[in-house]
């Protein structure tokens, strides 16, 4: 009888305790960061943004976008990123060259921009 | 996400554990240390039950939920069992016992250890699940939130969301696990309801397996955990398969109570009701029904078992009054459908277009897999086997659960008729009847197995 439960023991033991182990034999499960919700594009792509930038709080959105229209930059918009983060964009360039030109244009007049795929 | 909320769960979870297996040691007794193992299951649902219809009750009174609340409950509730346990005469279990030996043996250490490792990787889903399914986020885990941030039944709150009369015991657990947690993880609080399913799992096998041998009850509880619309859901931050289990459970002790006649398993029975009703509105539905089959299956005893199920029926009704005069009082409409409900010449062709799509969900193998088609094929050879009060049970609890679900949907004009989840909740209702099918199975197959095996030992007449 012992050398049975010792037996019905290592059935359950064993594998119980090496599947695991071997689930996590490449690293522990991590959660994507922050950073991973910005794709910064590196040339043309389906729905490319201009991205002048992310805030926690939307009232600090708010203020950048009215800076950028107050300047010139109208039809900007805000959204909330799958990160969880306010972004003050352009939305629908229809190639990197234009939005990598409104990018740069938005950086002179004192802004932070950069082209971004959208998701 | 972090070690801290996983560690908050766990002590969470053990003190539903404690809790509950000083209310099982109370009622029942404990002889040894493998009985206590065998039973940890249904003990944890029976502490999820009782301290969870307890912290309802407290909220609904207009006791602040703290983190405090969610301690001292389970421990006053361990005290009370304890002390009431003593005066019974109640001791310690007194030896390790034995888990048998034999063939048997190693099926159920191969069974164990699949069902072990099918669950382990739903936990790593649900380590990581993300807030996705509907109800789960516009209304159970919000009012959940409102809840831990509020410390009661906010009335604004509650009156304003969808399923504003939907019994808050889910909303409770949840608060609890969040509290506990330190913050409103949604993403760890999948964990709480994995340990659901896990805990649901080992009080189906614990209870069933002294009554099934291992070869014909195993395969059902596997079949449990690959059934889709079960399996694949263990983790989902919603009601209904806790609803399920709650009822299944407490549908098993109630049938080992018109068998054996033990207060005891009509008194965890009670409790395990007393949290189902305050689950979700169906549960009402599903405890008159659990109570219709009983006094079928109990045929000739009737005299024996009506008293002893008045007062359950009475603890059940008494627990379930409270929540929905408070939702009453505040407005909310009633739980009830909006046409009377009662009259079948009402609309007679709604009323068989919609048990039929009840048949048709409980038969979907897309939804349960093979679970009810195989149990309707147990109810068939017990009945050959002659076993009639498992048959009766067992079957009118099927037939009743499925005419419940059709009921449902004729008496709600708003339900269309289709299994779409959207437009009606045939699906999730659905679960109670196909877990009650693998409970039963087992039972219904090991009862036609022992009936041959006798007529085989008593040989040719």
């Amino acid at each position: 009888v012992r050398r049975e439960l010792l037996a019905a023991t290592a059935i359950v033991v064993v594998p119980l305790l090496a599947y695991p182990l071997l689930s996590v034999s490449g690293g522990a499960p991590r959660f994507p960061t922050r950073d991973e919700c910005v794709v910064v594009a590196t040339g043309d792509a389906p729905d490319l943004d201009v991205v002048y930038g992310r805030f926690e709080d939307l009232a600090a959105a708010e203020d950048l976008l009215a800076e950028v229209t107050r300047v010139g930059f109208v039809g900007a918009e805000i959204e909330i990123d799958a990160c969880g983060r306010w972004k003050v964009f352009y939305d629908g360039i229809p190639s990197y060259v234009q939005g990598d030109e409104l990018a740069r244009q938005v950086r002179e007049a004192g802004f932070e921009a950069q082209v971004e795929v959208g998701g | 996400l972090s070690v801290h909320a996983l560690a908050g769960l766990a002590l969470l979870n053990l003190l539903f554990l404690w809790s509950g297996a000083t209310i099982v040691w109370a009622l029942r007794g404990l002889a040894s240390w493998v009985e206590l193992a065998r039973l940890a299951g249904l003990s944890y649902l029976a502490g999820v039950a009782s301290v969870g219809t307890i912290w309802v009750l407290l909220l609904v009174v207009g006791v602040s939920y703290s983190y405090a609340t969610v301690l001292v409950v389970p421990l006053v509730v361990s005290v009370i069992a304890i002390v009431g346990g003593r005066r019974y005469g109640r001791r310690a279990p007194a030896f390790l016992g034995s888990i048998g030996g034999g063939p048997g043996l190693f099926v159920a250490a191969v069974a164990v250890t699949t069902a072990g490792v099918v669950l382990q990787a739903a936990f790593r889903g649900a380590r990581l699940e993300g807030l996705y399914s509907w109800d789960a986020w516009a209304f159970w885990v919000p009012k959940g939130k409102a809840i831990y941030f509020f410390g009661e039944l906010d009335q604004h709150f509650f009156t304003a969301l969808p399923g504003s009369s939907y019994p808050p015991l889910v909303p409770v657990l949840d608060a609890a696990a969040f509290h506990v947690m330190g913050s409103p993880d949604v993403v760890t609080l999948h964990v709480q309801y994995w340990l659901f399913g896990v805990g649901f799992t080992w009080a189906l096998a614990g209870l069933l397996s002294t009554r099934a041998p291992a070869w014909i009850l195993w395969p059902f509880v596997l079949l449990a955990l690959m059934a889709p619309r079960i399996g694949l859901r263990l983790d989902v931050p919603e009601a209904d398969l806790l609803l399920d289990y709650f009822f299944v459970i407490a549908a098993v002790l109630v049938c080992f109570w018109i068998l054996d006649r033990q207060r005891w398993q009509l008194a965890v029975a009670t409790v395990l009701l007393c949290g189902m009703v305050l689950t979700k509105r169906e549960g009402l539905l599903l405890a008159a029904v659990l109570v219709v089959a009983t006094l079928l299956a109990a045929g000739r005893d009737l005299r024996a078992v009506w008293r002893p199920l008045a007062v359950m029926v009475a603890v059940v009704g008494a627990v379930a009054v409270p929540w929905r005069i408070w939702y009453v009082v505040h407005g909310v409409g009633g739980e009830g459908p909006s046409t009377s409900g009662l009259d079948p010449s009402e609309n007679v062709g709604r009323l068989w277009s919609s048990i039929r799509l009840a048949v048709e969900v409980l038969v979907d193998g897309e939804y349960w897999s093979l679970a009810p088609t195989l149990a309707l094929g147990a109810i068939l050879v017990a009945a050959l086997a002659r076993a009639t009060v498992l048959v009766v049970f067992f079957g009118a609890l099927v037939v009743l659960v499925t005419l419940g679900g059709g009921w449902i949907t004729w008496a709600i004009p708003e339900l269309e008729i289709t299994p779409e989840f959207g437009a009606n909740p045939i699906v999730r209702f659905m679960g109670a009847a196909t877990l009650i099918c693998i409970a039963a199975a087992p039972l219904l197959l090991a009862s036609a197995w022992s009936a041959t095996t006798d007529l085989r030992a008593e040989g040719p007449r």
